[in-house]
């Protein structure tokens, strides 16, 4: 074998540097650009949402090549910000494709598997959190809603529930993506799937009281007088009455960060955490006319529920980081056998940094989403949402919106970072009007 | 010797037939198929599983009574078919080759309600005073229809339970029930459905 000698001067020692060696760090260098690269235009994109416009960092996006391992964290990310744009038919097709890619990410890698054995996460394709993968069909529910393709919207539901049942530890305090998926069933009068829906809701709520309106009227409907509870009634159910559905973002949810731990002789296990991103979010109010009106309001704390299923996969990536991390030693024993000490140090060094823990999220969802249905007496009404205790966020006026009997109207609303957006529309079948507030 | 050079011919033609294989593979190929041929990738819903569902409704519409019997040639109205499957289905798409097969067999008529809207505007413009008297339509001459066709698909998605092998499993029931209302009585003058079942096997491990 033919080494490579590089000699340096000033008294100190000539290094030998074997080819294996030059190899190694060529290998450890190209991954490093991986991970350097991966988000390249995200970070743009991120940048520009928060600064509060959606629409602009969607287009950042479109510039963007996304066919890499990282396609599915793109198309994540588009289809939520030209959801918060209003641009609802082109975030169902960014979404529509992060639903096929998922499904089609079932297959494990044997080739990725194995070379993040010898590197790190990134060198994968990145598969989303159990939660992100639900979240993928909540916005595809809502949109598809807002647009008034419901059938199309109760499809989605249908793959939502899907994914409950696949993942049911993990997901069990996401609240908001099951009420939307009783609303979807509702919107299209099948009254015994959407009370089926709301009454796992119920079972699955610290206080389940929150959607008992709805239980009773849903009973009401489909004749089970002995399910209907004898509680009094907190909002307004006379037959008839239309409804104003608010799809509530607030704040900005949770980044994931490096969790490292150093353990001697220089060995790096690291692994990904959430972290929150707003440490006050607040809750969403309406005012009708300047009166407070009661709601009801079903919440999801998206930044625990993505906490809690990054939880649910901890024992998987443990036990990965422990096999990658016996498969570098052997590497590096063996690589730096009759090496010096400094080559040595060097690889350990190497070997450190390259344990880069994969931090690929979904990062512009929001740190709460909150399903706000008040149902109305016919007629004009003058709608104002307060973001009660979240910081510095302005109320959100609606238009004057004439509502007809049993008519929804349909409005997703996002407040983060001081900035506020919202677009909505009227069931399509009663007014195809659309409005957009002003931000 | 012999055997060296016998192996050493061997290695060769193996290069060979492996750099060939990665060739073929790495090629653009198409070919036309027929629509008739049944391609299934898959356990969803495919272009086979609408042609065979719309053969076995339109033998049963077109033979048994009301229409089967009639000799008036019933005017149909198509309100559509409800998807209540976990999949984005056209069901117009299904809709649609009915109404066709229907039509070639002679022995219904369908009201187009999907053109009414195009139907209205161009009445109204012969109306406006552009068009010649003589060719001008004459009004209040569409025809009512006698029964509306409904429908409904649904699926039921079943997978093989969380255990150690190497495939997984999985099946999808899909069912299309049409019946065909009575407009004045609103009676069901005919109702027919067809199931099909499709199965997939799935590896775990992929490259």
């Amino acid at each position: 074998m033919v080494d490579l000698e590089i000699l340096y001067t000033g008294g100190r020692p000539a290094i030998s540097w074997s080819p294996k060696i030059v190899y190694f760090l060529l290998f450890a260098f190209s991954s490093f650009i991986l991970i350097g690269c991966a988000g390249a235009g995200l970070k743009d994109a991120r940048r520009a949402f928060h600064n509060g416009d959606a629409s602009r960092a969607a287009d950042i996006l479109s510039e963007v090549d996304d066919s890499g391992l990282s396609r599915l964290e793109y198309l994540m990310e588009k289809g939520l910000l030209l959801h918060q744009a209003g641009r609802y038919e082109e975030s169902v097709r960014e979404l529509r494709q992060a639903s096929d890619l998922i499904r089609e990410q079932d297959i494990i890698s044997v080739g990725q598997q194995a070379g993040s054995l010898v590197t790190n996460e990134w060198v994968t394709e990145y598969k989303g959190e159990y939660c992100e993968r639900l979240w993928v069909h909540t916005y595809l529910m809502m949109n598809y809603m807002l647009l008034g393709q419901y059938e199309a919207a109760l499809v989605e539901a249908k793959q939502a529930q899907k994914i409950y049942d696949q993942f049911p530890k993990a997901l069990s305090e996401e609240y908001f993506t099951r009420a939307l998926i009783a609303l979807c069933y509702e919107n299209l009068n099948e009254y015994n799937d959407a009370y089926i829906a709301y009454k796992k809701l119920a079972g699955t709520m610290k206080n389940p009281d929150i959607v008992r309106p709805d239980i009773d009227r849903l009973a009401g409907i489909l004749g089970f007088d002995d399910e209907i509870s004898n509680a009094p009634q907190t909002v307004y159910t006379a037959a008839g009455s239309s409804e104003l559905v608010l799809f509530v973002s607030l704040g900005n949810g949770p980044v994931k960060i490096p969790g490292n731990i150093i353990l001697p002789p220089g060995i790096r296990f690291s692994f990904p955490r959430y972290k929150k991103q707003d440490k006050r979010v607040g809750r969403a109010e309406v005012l009708d006319s300047g009166s407070r009106k009661q709601a009801i309001t079903v919440e999801t704390d998206v930044v625990g529920v993505a906490k809690k299923s990054l939880d649910e996969r901890a024992m998987e990536i443990y036990v990965k980081e422990a096999a990658r991390l016996a498969a570098k030693e052997v590497i590096m024993r063996k690589i730096g056998k009759d090496q010096d000490d400094i080559v040595k140090l060097l690889l350990r060094l190497v070997f450190m940094i390259m344990e880069e823990p994969d931090t690929r999220s979904w990062q512009t969802l929001p740190a709460k989403l909150s399903l706000i249905k008040l149902p109305l007496k016919p007629g004009i009404h003058k709608i104002r949402a307060q973001i009660i205790g979240g910081g510095s966020f302005k109320d959100i006026d609606f238009p004057e919106i004439e509502f007809f009997r049993g008519q929804k109207v349909f409005y997703s609303v996002r407040a983060s970072g001081g900035s506020v957006s919202a677009h909505g529309r009227k069931e399509p079948e009663m007014n195809s009007e659309s409005s957009k507030l002003p931000d | 010797m012999i055997m060296t050079k016998f192996a050493q011919k061997f290695f060769v033609l193996l290069s060979l037939l492996f750099f060939f294989v990665v060739l073929s593979s790495c090629t653009v190929s198409t070919r036309t198929v027929s629509p008739d041929e049944e391609l299934t990738y898959d356990e969803t819903y495919t272009f086979a599983a609408k042609k065979k569902i719309v053969k076995t409704l339109v033998g049963s519409l077109s033979t048994k009574p009301p229409i089967g019997g009639a000799t008036d040639r019933p005017i149909i109205i198509v309100y559509g078919i409800a998807n209540r499957t976990s999949e984005h289905i056209s069901t117009s798409a299904i809709t649609d080759e009915i109404c066709k097969e229907i039509l070639a067999t002679g022995k219904a008529r369908f009201v187009n309600k999907e053109q009414r809207e195009n139907i209205i505007n161009e009445t109204d413009y012969q109306q406006g005073g552009r068009v010649a008297s003589e060719t001008k339509m004459k009004l209040a001459r569409q025809l009512g229809a006698k029964y509306m066709l409904t429908g409904t698909l649904r699926s039921i998605e079943k997978k093989e339970g969380r255990q150690a092998r190497l495939t997984k499993k999985s099946y999808i029931y899909y069912s299309l029930n049409l019946e065909l209302t009575d407009i004045e009585t609103s009676l069901i003058e005919w109702a027919d459905s067809v199931e099909l079942v499709r199965e997939a096997s799935k590896p775990f491990i992929g490259w």
